[in-house]
């Protein structure tokens, strides 16, 4: 068993499994893991609670994808990404913003900053799902 | 868990174009509308629903806004600058998992009539046909003797779809909107609002000492994410007036704040009475396995290793495995330490944890 979680959460060789890795930050564990169970079935999912933990993270992981959120204290999203930006091997992976409902203002600002798409809170499992498999369907197709 | 949903009224003679790119939504949109007996079509893309209504005559049309190549918006356009009353008549809703105002502004500035969020349910859809189809097509149907439905019919069909009603009473939560955000996944739904239920002391708290201490980018961050979860498990109104507050916070109307966050709060805790029938067990309750210094070093172990890979589910079921034991009160507080530390995603304090209590297992 334990084998089987080394292996498949080998961080190096990227894939054991099939599944696409992704990597959720945000500071709300509630959040977090509503997330988490949404992507699970599908994906190999990572979730972290702080955008400081996130930069730690990537330092021995590289996920396919990652949802950031936008509003968190200390190493908010815009900090995040500007670190996933500005490092080698970080800096293809798409990320995409998480926002809370109607802040038609923070979309703007989180626009503004490039990010590969935007996701507003909450979301349901099934958009969520949709929205990802869209994703990584264009990013085939496009040949990464 | 869908079983015995009767519409409220039947429209034989309607024609529906459900447009959607993703095949599992446009069976589950089928298998709503079935219930109506209307003639539904579908088309998986936003060039096929525009020969579908050049050729047919439809009533109305549900529109998926997120689709490749054509999306929705696009589709509707297309239909609107088309020759012909019909198209500009036959009334297009849009169904989408965002509706912020631009979103929304773009629908209407598309020519679309109204929007549904999505994931679409009975709920939504008979929302919408309400509102949308011709009232000469609709008959009513069922038991129901009156075209209108009374308050009491929409609850009762509402309990239908909650599948066992005396279940799902939760005061200040309307559940269905709530498991409709986890795709009707009743355990996926209960995993949350278990999560939602055991965060809200300690998050009401974060709220009042911002307040206390006139911490506006703490109460604005905390308030945001009220906003966000608390929608998502349908606790709608206080979602409501935490949006409220977090825009009183972020404009600094202080004062509004100082008021009205009591009653947000009084709401929030309320929830957690409400929640704690619902609330899915903690394995603690079951009977206990005699401690077994071994094997408790060994899952210990592996808990270790998952938190190395940041994998919070596979620690959640080893903490399982470890509640199943029975310990002396010296070791439940590594325990518990641990728990909590999973609980918030706090990979370092729980590794922390396991490296003093795998020590201190040793030591015995």
């Amino acid at each position: 068993m334990s084998e089987n979680i080394s292996k498949q959460f080998d961080g190096q060789s990227k894939d054991m499994s099939e599944k696409k890795h992704i990597l959720i930050v945000d500071d709300d564990p509630v959040a977090l893991k509503a997330l988490r169970y949404c992507l699970q079935d599908k994906y190999r999912v990572s979730a972290i609670n702080s955008g400081k933990a996130a930069v730690d993270f990537l330092l021995n992981f590289v996920p396919d994808l990652i949802l950031l959120d936008y509003m968190m204290p200390m190493f908010n999203g815009a900090t995040v990404l500007k670190i996933i930006r500005s490092k080698e091997k970080t800096k293809d992976i798409p990320v995409f913003f998480l926002t809370g409902q109607a802040d038609v203002d923070t979309v703007k600002e989180c626009l503004s900053l490039h990010p590969s798409g935007y996701i507003v809170k909450p979301i349901s499992s099934v958009a969520l799902l949709e929205k990802l498999e869209t994703f990584f369907e264009e990013q085939n197709k496009t040949g990464e | 868990m869908a079983k015995g949903f009767q519409a409220a009224f039947t429209a034989p003679e309607v024609r529906l174009l459900v447009v959607d790119d993703n095949h599992v939504n446009l069976k589950v949109a089928e298998g709503i509308l079935k219930a109506y007996q209307m003639n539904v079509d579908t088309a998986d893309s936003g060039e096929r629903a525009i020969e579908m209504v050049e050729r047919y005559q439809y009533d109305l049309i549900l529109m998926d806004h997120m689709m490749p190549e054509m999306n929705g918006v696009d589709t509707a356009r297309r239909i609107r600058s088309m020759q012909g009353k019909r198209f500009q008549e036959v009334p297009i809703i849009a169904l989408s998992a965002d509706d912020s105002e631009s979103v929304r502004a773009m629908f209407l500035e598309a020519g679309m009539n109204d929007y549904a969020s999505k994931p679409i349910g009975r709920r939504t859809i008979d929302t919408v046909l309400c509102r949308w189809l011709p009232k000469d097509k609709v008959i009513p149907g069922g038991d129901a003797e009156e075209k209108t439905e009374t308050k009491e019919e929409k609850s009762d069909q509402k309990k239908q779809e909650e599948g066992s009603p005396a279940e799902w009473h939760m005061e200040g939560i309307d559940v269905a909107a709530g498991k409709e955000y986890f795709g009707n996944d009743e355990i996926m739904y209960r995993e949350v609002l278990s999560d939602y239920m055991d965060n809200i002391e300690e998050r009401a708290k974060t709220i009042e000492q911002a307040v206390s201490e006139s911490n506006i980018e703490t109460y604005v961050i905390e308030t945001h994410s009220l906003k966000s979860t608390s929608k998502s498990i349908g606790a709608l109104s206080l979602s409501q007036l935490a949006e409220e507050l977090e825009v009183c916070g972020k404009s600094g109307e202080w004062e509004t704040v100082v008021a009205k966050t009591p009653v947000l709060l009084s709401m929030y805790r309320g929830l957690y009475d409400a929640i704690a029938p619902y609330r899915i067990a903690k394995e603690e309750e079951g009977e206990k396995k005699a401690f077994c210094k071994d094997e408790i070093l060994s899952l210990l172990e592996r808990l270790y290793e998952s938190m190395e890979a940041y994998d919070s589910a596979q620690g959640e079921d080893l903490l399982k495995e470890l509640s199943e034991y029975e310990y002396e009160q010296k070791w439940l507080s590594y325990r518990d330490k641990i728990s909590k530390a999973i609980g918030r995603f706090d990979y370092d304090i729980c590794k922390e944890t396991i490296r003093e209590w795998k020590e201190a297992l040793h030591g015995i």
